[in-house]
């Protein structure tokens, strides 16, 4: 059964073809055309570009459509984790920015940072300190009840990445304030998001 | 070229399992060799690379916690303007029906204004015709009693027989 697996995963393949569409969804992204681009990155996904998925996640960044960016950001760390670097977990920490995850956002930037170049170091700074001022104040209740609302929806919704994520910012932010406002409830949820992950590789 | 590709990774497994990646690149087209592929490969994820890096940039908007409560307010306020242009698209809906009937109706009347009017036209013209008619044949009938009288009392063109001939000529 395995090795037919692996037939039919060779058989798709066609990595001459997956470039082609690698390139040219290049091409589309320099010129802003995110939509676009996105489209051929998933192409070359399709054709066998395992670490397509990493740039499918960064065009949907562009497109400011922040949870399928971080849905497809887990899929592609899980498909092609050696594919990683810098500027895409820069990418992936935008990301998190963009869904007002900002301690998920500040974890990604802080590992983006030791080993970015020159352009995304910049970026990760300027970022990093942007987000600092939400990060050191003591959380309001309100914020956690945000994310531990949306942690439960996700999860009811089948969307464990996210439940996980937001359940994690939720739990972060407890820590957070003197009284640990709900700290258990965050516990709790990110066990049921966590256990409602299913992985999608065997 | 794609057929070739995919010849190339059957032969791979064929050649004892032997990974794709580790075939000789003198199997097959000498101008498909793995190297050859493998450039490829990274020629175009620089490419990728280099387009994302000079995409990169700083997200505009500040960042600010979300708070249950202001977001439960704003879905609150939401649904209320929404309901409020709900109400605002009904009534704009009714008004235009109302407009629409109105206006349909005006057209009903004014067409049957302007048949009315029409017909009464066409009365009248009728009428004028028939009065003109009448007149006519009023004053036939006048002159034919006028020619009739006039040529039985032996005026006019009497050939003596005694009986009238008269033509009246209706104006």
């Amino acid at each position: 059964m395995k090795v037919l697996l692996l037939l039919s995963a060779l058989l798709a393949a066609d990595p001459i073809a997956a470039d082609a569409h690698l390139i040219s969804g290049a091409q589309h992204f320099r010129a802003q055309a995110y939509a676009e681009a996105l489209v051929e990155f998933q192409v070359a996904q399709k054709l066998g570009a395992e670490d397509a998925g990493w740039y499918v996640a960064s065009a949907l960044v562009k497109l400011e459509k922040p949870a399928q960016a971080l849905v497809a950001f887990a899929q592609a760390s899980e498909a092609a984790p050696e594919a990683s670097d810098a500027l895409l977990e820069y990418y992936r920490g935008l990301a998190c920015y963009q869904e007002r995850l900002y301690v998920c956002a500040d974890a990604m930037l802080a590992a983006a940072q030791a080993h970015a170049g020159p352009k995304i170091a910049g970026l990760v700074e300027a970022l990093r300190r942007k987000t600092q001022p939400v990060l050191t104040v003591e959380p309001t209740r309100g914020a956690i009840d945000f994310y531990l609302a949306r942690a439960q929806a996700f999860r009811v919704g089948k969307q464990p990445v996210l439940a996980t994520l937001f359940a994690q910012e939720a739990q972060a932010l407890a820590k957070r304030r003197k009284d640990a406002y709900r700290r258990d409830d965050a516990t709790s949820e990110l066990t049921l998001a966590n256990a409602a992950t299913v992985p999608s590789r065997p | 070229m794609k057929t070739f590709a995919l010849m190339s990774m059957l032969g791979s497994l064929t050649l004892g399992g032997v990974a794709w990646a580790e075939r000789p690149a003198s199997f097959g087209d000498p101008a498909l060799s793995l190297d050859a592929i493998q450039s490829a490969d990274r020629a175009a994820r620089t490419q990728v690379l280099a387009a994302l890096v000079e995409g990169a940039t700083l997200p505009a908007q500040a960042p600010t916690l979300p708070d249950q409560a202001s977001d439960r307010a704003r879905e609150v306020h939401q649904t209320i303007a929404f309901g409020q242009k709900g109400a605002a698209q009904r009534a704009a809906h009714a008004h235009a029906d109302r407009a629409a009937k109105a206006a349909a109706k005006q057209a009903r009347e004014d067409a049957a204004n302007r048949a009315a009017r029409g017909a009464a036209a066409s009365a009248s013209r009728s009428a004028n015709a028939d009065s003109h008619a009448a007149a006519g044949q009023a004053r036939a009938a006048e002159a034919r009693a006028q020619h009739g009288n006039g040529n039985g009392n032996g005026v006019g063109h009497n050939n003596g027989k005694g009986q009238g001939n008269g033509h009246g000529n209706a104006p």
